[in-house]
């Protein structure tokens, strides 16, 4: 993330020239992001930093403009699926409030971090946390949705419907006042577990810009919310985060608005193309999708540590060879999003049609 | 109102005669709706076009006045309230295009599946 430090004073320096490819460029990124974050509450955001960043903007910029397009996103995708029934309003609230502390710390350790081993030191850290959560948290969450299809192509007691985490349904007994009932989410689980899932997502939002990465899967598996609502109410969490942090990039003058209305203009018929998915999918889809994301993401870090690691002056390799690391991490980002992307696209395209040759079977028999 | 009641009068009475079947055809016959049922709200296509033209005006006039939109967006370090410009214009240009989208979704018969 970029901070303070890194902000350009010189107007000239703030705002780059746009032409009809770059439009386009973030037009597509944009419906893209949005088509993710609508169906698993988070994503978008790790490919549109470095894509925008791509295309000549400043850091700052980059993070400025992104965030300012994230909010909007964000409350129009909680809102649609609010509609459908699966935002737990409260829920999505409580986690704000935490997340928001984890934001302050989380920025605390970036600057600590920067400071003594410099942006290099930074830069590694945000990579190896990236990779590490990504790895762990994305594979747990792949080796589950791939257990819960197979229950549900078996067709056993419930397969429609999420049993709650183990984890979840032995922290929902330990009565720890205070205790909070989320109805939507069919849950009661005391504050002091719910606060530390936010908590964390704050955390890891300052620190790799996607919180949801931490925030749905700590809900399904700490709180024990089903995966829809859980990717429906971070987008919440990502509605209130993304607002406060875009008042703080726009007292600072960086959000340049051509940005985010471009990049607006495309998510907004993303997100709500996602959330209207999510009522054709099985709840196992969007821990597939989402853990498929987090997986290939997790290569694209792992191939960016080594040039932090040269300039830190820990490993050697040569110029060429970073370079050719760091255009293979940014393709394989892009190619995490196109896949989360593809994946949506034919679940939402194969529920339509089995919706529309239900109907007619129904009309032909009546 | 007179209607449903004296309906349910008769059916009671029926009921009470024992007619069980006769009660129940008056008592469906009451409830049965002399209106059809309102449609599900869909945009009219004029409405939709109207919507895109302004959405895409919206953005036209952001990059045709780029120069003066960079100043007031820049303004926001210099203190003030030139830091609500570009979250009350995200927030307008939001309400317009996300209506424009979800319009055109429905108008298409890209909707949510009905449970």
């Amino acid at each position: 993330m970029a901070d303070v430090s890194q902000i350009p004073t010189d107007i000239n320096q703030v705002f780059i020239t746009l032409d009809a490819a770059k439009i386009g460029f973030l037009f597509i990124v944009g419906f893209i992001g949005g088509l993710v974050s609508g169906f698993i509450g988070s994503g978008g955001a790790f490919v549109l930093t470095p894509g925008m960043m791509s295309l000549g903007v400043p850091a700052a910029v980059a993070v400025a403009s992104n965030m300012c397009h994230k909010f909007p996103k964000a409350i129009v995708g909680a809102y649609r699926r609010l509609k459908y029934g699966q935002v737990d309003l409260k829920l999505g609230l409580v986690m704000a409030t935490t997340a928001g502390i984890g934001v302050l710390i989380g920025i605390k350790i970036q600057e600590f971090i920067k400071h003594t081993w410099g942006e290099a030191g930074s830069n590694l850290y945000v990579s190896v946390a990236f990779f590490v959560v990504l790895v762990v948290v994305g594979g747990y969450v792949f080796m589950d949705a791939q257990k819960a299809k197979k229950k549900a192509l078996q067709g056993g007691v419930d397969a429609e419907k999420e049993v709650m985490a183990p984890l979840a349904q032995k922290l929902a007994k330990i009565n720890l006042p205070p205790m909070i009932t989320f109805k939507t989410a069919g849950i009661r689980m005391s504050f002091w577990f719910i606060a530390p899932v936010g908590f964390l997502t704050g955390l890891l939002a300052a620190t790799i810009a996607v919180g949801g990465f931490i925030g749905v899967p700590g809900m399904i598996y700490v709180l024990g919310a089903s995966a829809l609502v859980s990717s429906a109410t971070e987008l919440v969490v990502a509605g209130v985060m993304g607002f406060t942090g875009s008042i703080k990039w726009a007292m600072l003058g960086m959000v340049d608005l051509r940005l985010t209305l471009i990049i607006l203009m495309g998510s907004l018929f993303g997100v709500q193309l996602g959330a209207i998915g999510t009522t054709y999918v099985k709840d196992y889809m969007v821990k597939f999708v989402m853990s498929t994301i987090m997986l290939i993401v997790a290569v694209s870090r792992l191939l960016a540590i080594p040039e932090y690691l040269v300039a830190l002056k820990l490993m050697e390799l040569p110029a060429d060879t970073i370079k050719i690391l760091k255009t293979g991490s940014f393709i394989i980002m892009c190619i995490a999003l196109a896949v989360g992307a593809f994946i949506i696209m034919s679940a939402i395209i194969k529920g339509m049609v089995q919706e529309r040759q239900a109907k007619a079977a129904l009309a032909h028999r009546a | 109102m007179m209607q449903s009641i004296q309906a349910d009068m008769a059916a009671i009475a029926f009921a009470e005669a024992g007619e069980h079947e006769t009660a129940r055809q008056i008592m469906q016959e009451s409830t049965k709706k002399t209106a059809p049922a309102p449609a599900a709200h869909k945009p009219s296509l004029v409405t939709i076009i109207f919507q895109g033209i302004l959405s895409l005006g919206f953005i036209w006039a952001v990059l045709k006045y780029q120069n003066i939109i960079n100043e007031l967006d820049f303004k926001g370090q210099s203190g003030g309230l030139y830091f609500l410009f570009p979250l009350v214009m995200v927030a307008i240009y939001t309400y317009i295009h996300a209506n424009f989208a979800h319009g055109l979704y429905d108008y298409f018969g890209i909707t949510a599946k009905k449970k």
